[in-house]
């Protein structure tokens, strides 16, 4: 089976000579048909992660490949990325049928001929109905909209899809219905997801194995069962500490000290 | 109509009386919350819960008469300490924000002037209603920072608010609602904004602060585990109207209404659920698209043809908890059959 392999890969910022790793020696593969969750906080360098993958961001060390072999540096890859802010990364100008058909174009993947056919069977992959097709992003709900670029990123036949922080953005009632199609996409097409999130409750429904990033390092892979059951790095366990449930506090509970924080936050 | 039948057990300190409110559409004004009352007593502390559009904002808003452009009042009363703020003039609104009410907003890079110190903009309420003298309001800002949990507090509030992480800032912001020492604080998705283990900090924060000064807090949040570590009644919008009304604890273990147990199984269960929780099926309707009945009636698993004609009203069904679901009304019998 395929696989996405990153090993030992860096992404170094550099700011009048005072050099700082984002991402620092990161290690981890991504098979298909398997959910890895990489979690982590802002500034933990998921995002950045994420991009170097996709080749939006470089990388100053380290290797990124498919299938044993190097990601291609142009024209249609095996890997494919969803945003969290689905307006973001679709034209408001552009019908949704437009939107799909540009990726197919681009990537010649269907006969011109068949391209309309081709976008509503991507429309329909994604649960939307074919009249979505002439509409422009603007019009459509968020849960529509973050549907739509998930149909845009599965136009180009990826094998692994990233998604960051793909349901941050949306309605409590709307993200189960994003989260379960994703859940569908990898049984269906067998693909395999990298989802990128902060809410471990989230990825709890969703992972096969959960990898946890701390100030650009990982701090602790594990299959999410042994994950959620006993967490190894203390990150970890603070991490889950911190997810509110729906519990009432005990009486008398009393928050402890706020004093060990500001350090952490201090950048 | 509300029939409140809970208690006045410590006092009311807000009373928010059958406020409507309208947003201007291409279409003309709509309106966007419908008929909503509630109160939050002396100390207590109360979240608004509901998702986008849900008129959950807006109400929030209403009670500081911050609406933004594009947004007014239509009809209702909001009374703090029996003044009626709807009708308040610039003035009294001047005399009570600050002082009176304390607002804590989502983001805090946007709230925050990015040319100001962050210790003059924590101490702005003290210095806008002209409590104590310069050096005094100084050490008070400088305590309420440092209650917030930041380190060093004197010497940071010479820093600017980009020195300060997401979680500082969302801290200075609350120790700047709080300087004037209010009675009432409106957070409006306090820690929507902030990860987890910072979300967890300010959650305590807002807990015990409202513990030490008797300080009513009312919670916007689109996050029912949220509302559930912080809040005593949780108010559960959907639509524009209120569907629920109850206790915390009755909310969690016996909620009345569908859609506020739709929301408690949306919660994904860190400890147990493995499989993913079943979604509402639809989307949210925009308030004015809601008719007369209940407005979640087209999403509801358990809707009867009555839902969407019996028009929406509050109801006790039990001590201190309002519900405006109907199908304990109408016949069981005939929830059966349609089942």
């Amino acid at each position: 089976m395929s696989s996405l392999t990153l090993d030992s890969v860096s992404v170094r910022y550099s700011r009048a000579g005072t050099h700082f790793d984002a991402v620092h020696e990161v290690s981890l593969s991504v098979a298909e048909g398997e959910v890895l969750a990489l979690v982590g906080e802002s500034g933990s360098g998921k995002s950045t992660l994420a991009r170097a993958i996709v080749g939006l961001t470089p990388t100053c060390a380290g290797s990124i490949t498919f299938d044993d072999r190097p990601l291609p540096k142009s024209g249609r890859r095996p890997i494919g990325i969803v945003f969290q802010n689905p307006l973001g990364s679709l034209d408001a100008r552009m019908s949704v049928e437009r939107a799909l058909a540009e990726v197919l174009q681009v990537h010649r993947l269907v006969p011109a001929s068949q391209r309309r056919q081709r976008c509503h069977e991507l429309l329909e992959l994604v649960g939307l109905p074919r009249e979505v097709a002439r509409l422009k992003p603007g019009s459509l709900s968020g849960g529509q909209q973050q549907r739509v670029s998930i149909a845009r990123a599965m136009a180009a036949e990826p094998r692994i899809l990233i998604l960051d922080e793909p349901v941050s953005a949306l309605d409590v009632s709307i993200r189960a219905q994003v989260l379960r199609l994703l859940s569908d996409l990898r049984s269906r097409l067998g693909i395999g997801l990298l989802f990128i999130g902060h809410d471990l409750a989230v990825v709890r429904q969703l992972a096969d194995r959960v990898a946890v990033l701390y100030r650009g390092e990982l701090v602790e892979v594990a299959p999410a069962e042994e994950f959620f059951a006993l967490p190894q790095h203390e990150y970890s366990r603070v991490l889950l500490e911190s997810v509110p449930s729906l519990t009432l506090p005990t009486e008398g509970e009393r928050p402890t000290a706020f004093s060990e924080d500001s350090n952490g936050e201090q950048n | 109509m509300v029939v409140n039948t809970r208690p006045s057990r410590r006092g009311t300190r807000l009373e928010v009386k059958h406020l409507s409110v309208e947003v201007h559409r291409a279409s003309g004004w709509r309106q966007a919350v419908r008929d909503v009352s509630f109160t939050v007593e002396s100390g207590e502390r109360v979240a608004l819960v509901g998702e986008s559009g849900s008129g959950k904002s807006l109400t929030a808003l209403s009670i500081a008469r911050l609406l933004p452009q594009g947004a007014r009042i239509s009809e209702g009363e909001i009374l703090l300490d029996s003044i009626d703020l709807t009708i308040a003039d610039k003035k009294t609104l001047i005399q009570i924000r600050g002082k009176i009410i304390g607002f804590v907003f989502q983001n805090p890079m946007t709230s925050l002037d990015p040319l100001t110190r962050v210790g003059s903009q924590v101490k702005e309420a003290l210095t806008a209603h002209q409590i104590g003298d310069r050096r005094s309001r100084d050490s008070s800002a400088a305590q309420m920072l440092q209650r917030t949990g930041i380190h060093d507090a004197t010497a940071r509030m010479r820093d600017f608010p980009h020195q300060f992480s997401g979680g500082m800032q969302q801290r200075a912001m609350i120790a700047g609602a709080l300087a004037a020492d209010p009675s009432l604080l409106i957070a409006d998705e306090p820690t929507t904004a902030l990860d987890v283990t910072v979300q967890a900090r300010v959650l305590a924060l807002l807990k015990s602060l409202s513990e030490e000064r008797a300080l009513s807090l009312l919670m916007v949040t689109h996050d029912l585990a949220v509302a559930s570590q912080i809040a005593e009644r949780v108010i559960v919008m959907y639509a524009g109207r209120v569907l629920e009304d109850a206790p915390v604890r009755a909310i969690l273990e016996r909620p009345h209404h569908p859609y506020t147990e739709a929301l408690l199984a949306l919660v994904p269960d860190l400890h147990n659920a493995v499989d993913l929780p079943a979604p509402i099926p639809g989307n949210p309707i925009p308030a004015w698209d809601a008719g007369s009945g209940c407005p979640f009636a087209s999403r509801c698993l358990y809707a009867l043809d009555e839902c969407s004609t019996i028009p929406w009203s509050l109801r006790p069904v039990a001590p201190g908890h309002l519900s405006a679901c109907i199908r304990d009304q109408v016949s069981r019998e005939a929830s059966a059959v349609s089942r």
